[in-house]
């Protein structure tokens, strides 16, 4: 792959080179001069490269997209949002076993038990995402409605199910309108979900990426005018000489300074 | 045709590759000449909407004169449109749908030779 940097970097080099190969050049010429009574007094030519401006005509090849890891976006929004999911499974009406008549949320049945149970279930739903976490991902991006009528009802229902058992609390879990209610708010949450991390994962492909560039006469001759990029240099060559400096020991300190 | 991405991280992408520059020049044998001062670098780039839809205005400019890559970062932030940017999926695009991105920014000179710390400043 051909970076920008990579382009950037070679031309630096080259000046760097051509400068160097000018001098050398130079100091041969200048002993040539100094050899021959002709040229002898003629002035050594020199070659100096003070400014150049570069301009370079590329193609995007490809963008190449950067590993995003996927599975982690998918885990930490499904982590992020349980605590909303829990608040419409906690808003679901059930009777209490100990009255059937008495059918209220089960966040009002719960009373002051509702922390721990929320607690419990979170664990739970939490344990199920992270231990399955590739069929997860792979069910929810690709069938978000087999995955919240089914997979994620179940494992919620069977969550709550073992937190109200582990409460003791009073309320009724067998009726089919209960199994409908989960199923009700299992799928639109994995709807939800299913939006929210394909645009999670869209967003950070787009962020992520490398430009492949192509630079070779070959490769960019035959493009339409309208896919080229451009990119211009304005670089200054700085020439340094070496001095000598005496430090406070009397030591003498041979340093690059500009000229 | 590629997966479409950030406009805004087009030219964010540029900015980070310039730095690498920049991060090579400063380190020993790290391949760029000593003495050279990237002083300015003008990018034009062009790209297409991901969604077809019309691009407006067609050229996008940050810099009209050359800015600190810092501030060069800032302002190509907002530009949050998902945009194609290889060569095929822009000429496979509409042409109303096509723009170009152009960024001029300004580059630090290298560490003078007087500084303490000046990497291609061998004593002997």
């Amino acid at each position: 792959m051909v970076r920008v940097a990579d382009i950037i970097g070679a031309l630096l080099r080259g000046l760097t080179t051509a400068r160097i190969q000018s001098d050398i050049f130079s100091s041969q010429a200048s002993q040539q001069y100094l050899e021959d009574p002709n040229l002898r007094s003629y002035p050594v030519p020199r070659a100096e490269i003070r400014q150049a401006d570069i301009n370079m005509r590329m193609a995007v090849q490809e963008t190449v997209q950067r590993n995003v890891d996927e599975l982690t976006l998918v885990e930490q929004l499904l982590l992020e949002e349980l605590a909303e999911y829990l608040q419409t499974i906690l808003a679901i009406s059930v009777p209490a076993v100990s009255d059937p008549t008495l059918v209220q949320s089960l966040s009002l049945h719960l009373g002051a038990q509702q922390d721990a149970f929320v607690e419990q279930v979170t664990d739970a739903l939490s344990s199920y995402v992270t231990n399955n976490l590739d069929a997860v991902k792979l069910e929810l991006l690709d069938n978000p409605k087999s995955f919240g009528s089914k997979t994620w009802r179940d494992e919620t229902a069977d969550a709550v199910e073992a937190a109200v058992v582990a409460l003791a609390a009073d309320v009724d879990l067998g009726g089919v309108q209960f199994g409908k209610d989960v199923q009700d708010a299992s799928s639109a949450f994995a709807n939800k979900l299913q939006v929210e991390a394909q645009l999670e994962i869209d967003l950070a492909l787009a962020a992520f990426f490398d430009l492949d560039l192509a630079v070779k006469k070959d490769q960019i001759i035959t493009l339409p005018e309208h896919v080229m990029s451009e990119i211009k240099l304005q670089v200054t060559m700085d020439n340094y000489e070496w001095s000598s400096v005496k430090n406070a020991q009397g030591e003498v300190t041979n340093r690059l300074t500009q000229k | 045709m590629s997966h479409f991405v950030i406009l805004g991280r087009v030219g964010a992408h540029l900015i980070d590759e310039l730095d690498k520059v920049l991060a090579r020049a400063k380190s020993p044998g790290g391949g760029v000449g000593v003495g050279v001062w990237l002083r300015t670098v003008e990018v034009a780039i062009p790209f297409a909407s991901s969604d077809g839809s019309d691009v407006s205005p067609t050229t996008i400019v940050v810099g009209e004169t050359p800015l600190p890559l810092a501030v060069a970062r800032e302002l190509l932030l907002p530009l949050q449109q998902a945009v194609l940017v290889s060569a095929a999926d822009v000429d496979a695009a509409s042409p109303s749908s096509r723009g170009v991105l152009v960024m001029r920014v300004t580059l630090p000179r290298p560490d003078s030779p007087d500084s303490p710390n000046e990497p291609f400043n061998p004593t002997t």
